[in-house]
């Protein structure tokens, strides 16, 4: 192989492409894989659900024999809609989730070249309409991983998957104001719309397309030919033999100063009281899960209980602090990854005590905490930090009370953390 | 617009959900770049080695307090629409002692054992189960050994404005001096205990 091709995409010669046929190289990391068949299934799903849900007068949009088809499938309409759901909310989680976890390695790279479109993509967009509106012969310019095409549909899936989630999220629990509703369902269907023009051509040239087959088999086993990657992909493969697609380690960010979270604390914690009239709590998202578990058993009880009874309402997971802890298990995560701190299993402690026995008094203080919680009807963020803001005499008192126990505590229980 | 925006505009039940999921959010990312993912942090504020909760707490007060006063100030917040706990002196001293006990010996309180709990510390997850315990046999023994015990000493007045008539800001400056004199003092104690 010379190492022209290396700097430059040129004509390659018999050896070159005997060699370059041989040898294999990674396109696709198995997460990538499984998430590409993942959202097939979601979308084949969501899309004949979702169509079979469109009925209307003044609308026909899929034939009639179809609806019923899905309907005879289902049972009822109302299964057609729990399904379109139910399938939905799980393919926003596992984004979420991907968009997350995936966030350094795959996801910024992606989303920094789809959007990064540079002379050769529009040089690929050009070339592509003279070939097959003109029937041109044509010359494509060295692409990235993505081509030109590729990059103009993940650019309109990336734009419009957050809002298919949001605007079927504000259809399916009925959010925020009737009008809103009404524009998310026409929002919904020209953004799905947008994605299936994209994947019409998208599906076409994987299935049927002769040249982009390697593509489809890449696509499952996660390797295409360094052939296939010099011809289709230049960009890529030249990046891949010189070793830079590896993303470079972000130096951890420090912690905030006191001050400074404290002010970001404080703001949120206003946020949460203009925007819903109520403050931060954590100690609710215990006693409501609790209560939804003991109630899994023994509904009756529960909700006759004298205590438990209280955070039955409707439903103890339906509950604005139930929502707040996974959200705080969302923002925690997210903090996490973008301070480019690493998940890692680990147990903190003093240096005069073993793991056991530091697991054991974790345990314990947790039991006298979450103990203490029910006697003052709240933890540091719902007494001492939501109450305290608003002066409620009994927040500070609790203030209070806590340093004078964790002061007490300290002396006694020293030898934990020296 | 005039806030509480849920209670003023009367949204429904699920936008407030909604809503907790992305206040949620921002508490947890706040507890998390304050550092309250590490037990050693938290539990410095009893040891004397890192008062960066007291600090924390303080700040977060005064801060919320400032906009809660400036907003219903020029009357864009309905102060009296606001849901907080009604005042059970006794009791919250109380459970603010064996509160203050419980997170000396184990490092933690609820949220942000929670917090460290993600970031895969097993203390934390021990913590975290350590709270339902707490919470289960109190929600169990209830009715026949602690009724009435979280119901002592209410007093009517909600906030301490309306207890001691005094004025909202007066308190927050209040604050803000205890703040001013003490962060320095707790500075110099760290540094001696580091």
């Amino acid at each position: 192989m010379r190492n022209e091709i290396l700097e430059k995409y040129l004509p390659l010669t018999p050896e070159e492409k005997e060699e370059l046929k041989k040898k294999r190289i990674k396109k696709h990391h198995v997460a990538t894989i499984f998430l590409h068949w993942f959202n097939m299934l979601v979308w084949l799903t969501e899309l004949i659900t979702g169509a079979a849900l469109i009925i209307s007068s003044n609308y026909i949009f899929v034939p009639r024999f179809f609806t019923k088809l899905v309907s005879d499938i289902y049972g009822t309409r109302g299964n057609i809609i729990r399904t379109h759901i139910f399938v939905g909310v799980v393919w926003a989680i596992v984004l979420i989730l991907y968009a997350l976890f995936g966030w350094r390695r795959y996801l910024k790279p992606t989303l920094k070249e789809i959007f990064g479109i540079t002379k050769d993509d529009i040089g690929w967009l050009v070339s592509k309409f003279e070939e097959v509106a003109l029937g041109k012969k044509v010359h494509y310019p060295p692409q990235d991983s993505y081509n030109g095409g590729q990059k103009l549909f993940a650019i309109v899936v990336a734009l419009m998957v957050p809002v298919i989630i949001i605007t079927g999220f504000i259809m399916a629990f009925h959010l925020l104001t009737p009008a809103l509703i009404r524009w998310a369902i026409i929002i919904h269907f020209i953004a799905v719309g947008l994605v299936v023009m994209g994947l019409s051509v998208h599906i076409y040239m994987a299935l049927l397309y002769p040249p982009e087959q390697e593509g489809l088999f890449g696509m499952i086993h996660g390797y295409i030919s360094e052939y296939f990657a010099y011809h289709h992909h230049y960009k890529f493969w030249r990046k891949k033999k010189k070793g830079l697609d590896k993303p470079a380690e972000l130096p951890p960010k420090k912690d905030l100063s006191p001050i400074k979270a404290g002010i970001f604390l404080g703001v949120v914690l206003f946020f949460s009281f203009y925007l819903t009239g109520f403050g931060l709590g954590s100690s609710g998202f215990v006693q409501r899960t609790l209560v939804a578990i003991f109630g899994a058993f023994a509904p009756e009880s529960v909700k006759n209980h004298p205590y438990m009874g209280h955070y039955w309402g409707v439903y103890p997971l339906w509950n604005f602090l139930v929502f707040m802890g996974f959200g705080v298990i969302i923002g925690t995560l997210f903090a996490m990854f973008l301070s480019n701190h690493k998940f890692r299993f680990r147990i903190e402690k003093g240096d005069k005590i073993s793991d056991i026995q530091r697991l054991i008094y974790a345990v314990i203080g947790g039991i006298i905490v979450g103990f203490a919680t029910r006697i003052a009807g709240g933890c540091t963020s719902s007494m001492a930090l939501s109450g305290g803001s608003v002066f409620s005499p009994g927040g500070w008192l609790f203030m209070i009370f806590l340093f004078v126990g964790g002061y007490l505590g300290a002396f006694f229980f020293r030898r934990l953390w020296k | 617009m005039i806030g509480p925006l849920y209670k003023v505009l009367g949204w429904s039940h699920g936008t407030l959900l909604v809503l907790a999921l992305i206040v949620g959010f921002f508490f947890g990312y706040a507890l998390y770049r304050s550092g309250f993912y590490s037990a050693k942090k938290l539990a410095g504020v009893f040891y004397l080695y890192d008062f960066a909760v007291y600090k924390v707490i303080f700040v977060g007060i005064i801060a919320a307090a400032l906009l809660l006063w400036l907003f219903s100030g020029i009357g864009l917040l309905k102060f009296e629409l606001l849901s907080f706990h009604p005042s059970y002196l006794i009791s919250a001293a109380i459970g603010g002692f064996i509160f203050g006990i419980g997170f000396s010996i184990g490092g933690f309180c609820p949220g942000t054992s929670l917090v460290s709990a993600v970031t895969g510390s097993f203390d934390a997850m021990a913590f975290f189960v350590g709270v339902y315990l707490g919470i289960a046999i109190w929600d169990l023994g209830y009715p026949f050994l602690f009724k009435g015990l979280n119901h002592i000493g209410k007093i009517d007045a909600k906030t301490l404005m309306e207890a001691w008539g005094v004025p909202y800001i007066v308190l927050i400056i209040v604050a803000l001096i205890i703040a001013v004199v003490t962060f320095p003092v707790v500075s110099k104690i760290e540094d001696k205990n580091k």
